[in-house]
């Protein structure tokens, strides 16, 4: 008797407790469903797209980023890549040139993020150590996006490994405005690291 | 059955590995014999001799072992346990306190350990320790640092001055009695600060207690101030202060009293609420977990919450640095007056004892002066107090119609003057524009003369992108993680009315580096004239 009575009394605290707490998401995000059709196509076009096609456009964008590209103002320099991106794909026709955009989007979105993703100091020590830097970097960069993935994997909003793509575009929009809101990550930096992760099979490879 | 005793066995182990070791380190050799210094021998023997006479003594060997080793079967009613072996035929090791076991005689025994020990000795002590030892008492000895120099007789000037031969010769002549100024001079003598070593003929005990004098001459006198007597002395005056402010220390009494005046309705009013609010210890869990641009709950507690966490972004989140205040020390008073500033300016006293905010105020203040008093005395090294509208402050924001910029007014409670700031503003709803606008009245009424502007935003200052294209961009869905990067120079705070419009791009908004930027700078202002005692 005494336990039953011990036993209602925790659960009441429990419910008085968390009775005054907000509940999550009772709102739903605005534009959350073109968000997440827009990650699935992402995924389905890193995905689908011949790798050295991939390996050709992040070359290219890599090269006008740093040269053509370079402005003092950042939107005239985000500008600037949005623009090769898109001229970049011109030469594709219908479905061919919707995925490559997608493709160049995630590839231009990662090239803008590097800064956000690996320090001045820790660059700066790849560039110290390697004669030829780039490849350092870029893993490093891989290592950095497969925390990023890691840590997905393991939060709720992970849809587990056999989940179809809308599902799993779903959870990286819903983790990624989680990360952004309460870190020093950009959305669509978090996106573009996890989409291209997975896209080009890097738990695997 | 025979038994053999384990102190036997023991001894003869241990013997038997010694050797071994002595074998292996080649210590039977001729040749390490004949360069062996005489000393080495010697030392290892006496160290054979006290070692085994300390285990022969303390490990009781004149007694015959308790314990035995012996090959056979196990007895069950014995505590024996098989050591190695088959059923019938195995080592054995037993207990018993009166059985009959062998062991070698005493005698036997401690000469056993004495060799055990001469080879331990011989494998320690070398021709290099034994050189060693005998720098000992030169490493001990006082050295030329630890003492006076010598005296040195003053140099005799040997060259001849200018213009003096002549008189040298005359008088090595005879022909003159006196050098007069040409005789040798001893050079002058510099003048060199006493040396306070130890002297060169000074006994030890006469040098201990002379650094013992100075010592304690030290305490009575220190340094240019009074001595730790006249100190003491001054301070008892000042005991009770002395113990009350090591006590609001030890306690961690609050440094600072803030109090807002709004009237919103509490938000944690609810019964759940208010025991989370108990059972929370400090505000860390909660601030850990702030997110940069929450929405306001569309319920009637949201606002309040909403204010809250705006509070929490401005002065407390750890994540942007530096903190510049604490959060038990900022207190909202929910519910108030609409007119409450007002009041507390006719009648401060009467105003917050009604809101329970005068007893923290009048407590802060008397520490204050607490520490003024013991500033004055130079206990430690205490610095002035801040001033006292620094670590007390009031301010008031009420929701109403229209806005209006914060007013200031000044108010005098136990002697000390402080500043009362009043604002009001629209009231918020749960667009993200009103979340800007609170960020912005806030900041300007909890920081006297806080400005953020273009200058100030992280936007580039040189070519910021028109609106309208802006928006054009955004309403193309094509390449929309590359072109969320042009919101770095969308800064919410000080414009981009467009954002407004469009909520699925705010809800991808990189919140962080405007938000950040907003807050550094609030807080640089802040602490300009905010602070802790």
């Amino acid at each position: 008797m005494t336990r039953t009575l011990a036993i209602a009394a925790a659960l009441a605290g429990a419910a008085v407790v968390t009775a005054g707490r907000p509940a999550r998401g009772d709102a739903p995000s605005p534009g959350l469903e073109q968000r997440v059709a827009y990650i699935a196509g992402l995924l389905e076009a890193i995905e689908t797209t011949d790798r050295a096609e991939l390996v050709n456009t992040s070359n290219y964008l890599y090269a006008i980023e740093r040269n053509k590209c370079q402005a003092p103002v950042e939107s005239l320099h985000v500008s600037c890549v949005a623009e090769a991106a898109a001229r970049n794909c011109q030469s594709h026709q219908g479905a061919a040139r919707e995925r490559c955009q997608r493709a160049s989007d995630v590839i231009a979105a990662n090239r803008l993020s590097e800064k956000a993703f690996v320090p001045e100091d820790v660059r700066y020590e790849i560039m110290d150590k390697h004669r030829d830097y780039r490849p350092a970097l870029e893993r490093e960069l891989y290592h950095r996006y497969a925390i990023v993935v890691a840590e997905l994997v393991m939060s709720p909003h992970f849809p587990g490994s056999a989940a179809a793509r809308p599902a799993l575009a779903a959870g990286i929009e819903s983790y990624c405005r989680e990360l952004s809101g309460t870190r020093s990550l950009a959305w669509q930096y978090c996106v573009a690291a996890v989409v291209w992760f997975i896209g080009t099979g890097g738990g695997r490879s | 059955m025979t038994a053999i005793g384990a102190r036997s066995v023991t001894a003869l182990v241990l013997l038997a590995s010694t050797t071994a070791a002595l074998w292996v380190t080649g210590i039977f050799r001729e040749d390490y014999w004949a360069q062996l210094d005489p000393w080495v021998p010697f030392l290892a023997g006496g160290f054979a001799v006290l070692g085994s006479t300390l285990v022969f003594t303390f490990w009781r060997l004149v007694d015959r072992s308790e314990y035995y080793f012996r090959v056979g079967d196990r007895l069950p009613w014995l505590p024996e346990i098989a050591l190695v072996g088959s059923r019938h035929r195995a080592l054995i090791v037993g207990h018993a306190a009166h059985t009959e076991v062998r062991d070698l005689p005493p005698v036997v025994q401690r000469a056993i350990y004495v060799a055990i020990f001469f080879g331990l000795g011989l494998v320690a002590v070398t021709n290099r320790a034994v050189a060693l030892l005998r720098d000992v008492p030169a490493v001990f000895a006082a050295s030329e640092r630890d003492l006076c120099s010598e005296p040195k007789p003053p140099p005799v000037e040997t060259k001849t001055p200018p213009g003096c031969k002549l008189v040298i010769r005359a008088f090595e002549l005879g022909f003159t009695k006196s050098l007069g100024s040409c005789a040798p001079k001893a050079a002058e003598q510099k003048i060199e600060d006493v040396c306070r070593k130890r002297q060169r003929d000074e006994p030890y005990l006469h040098y201990a207690w002379r650094r013992l004098d100075t010592r304690v001459d030290d305490l009575t006198t220190l340094g240019s101030g009074p001595g730790v007597v006249d100190r003491v002395a001054a301070q008892i005056d000042h005991v009770a202060a002395l113990a009350d402010s090591a006590a609001d220390s030890v306690a961690m009494h609050p440094r600072s009293s803030h109090h807002l005046f709004t009237n919103l309705p509490d938000p944690h009013a609810a019964l759940g609420d208010r025991v989370h609010a108990t059972l929370e210890h400090g505000c860390g869990a909660r601030l850990a977990h702030l997110t940069h641009f929450p929405r306001m709950a569309d319920t009637p507690a949201g606002a309040g919450k909403l204010l809250e966490h705006v509070i929490d972004q401005l002065l407390f989140n750890p994540a942007y640095k530096p903190v510049v205040a604490q959060c038990g020390e900022t207190i909202i008073h929910w519910a108030a007056p609409v007119d409450a500033c007002t009041r507390l300016t006719a009648r401060p006293r009467e105003f917050l004892a009604a809101t329970e905010a005068l007893e923290p105020v009048t407590q802060l203040i008397a520490w204050r002066a607490r520490k003024a008093e013991l500033a004055r005395l130079h206990v430690r090294e205490l610095a002035a107090p801040p001033p006292a509208d620094r670590i007390v402050s009031f301010q008031c924001l009420m929701f109403g119609d229209g806005d209006a910029p914060p007013s200031e007014h000044a108010i005098t409670l136990d002697g000390e003057r402080f500043r009362v700031r009043d604002t009001r503003m629209a009231p918020i709803t749960g667009d993200g524009k009103s979340q800007v606008r609170l960020y912005k009245r806030l900041a300007a009424l909890l920081a006297e003369s806080f400005s953020y502007g273009r200058l100030t935003s992280n936007e580039s200052v040189g070519a910021r992108p028109d609106d309208t294209a802006m928006a054009a961009a955004f309403r193309d869905p094509s390449l929309l993680l590359t072109k969320l990067d042009l919101l770095r120079d969308a800064d919410l705070f000080i414009g981009s009315a467009w954002l407004a419009e469009r909520n699925d791009v705010l809800e991808v908004y990189p919140y962080h580096l405007h938000l950040e930027n907003f807050i550094a700078i609030f807080r640089r202002q802040y602490a300009l004239h905010r602070g802790r005692l």
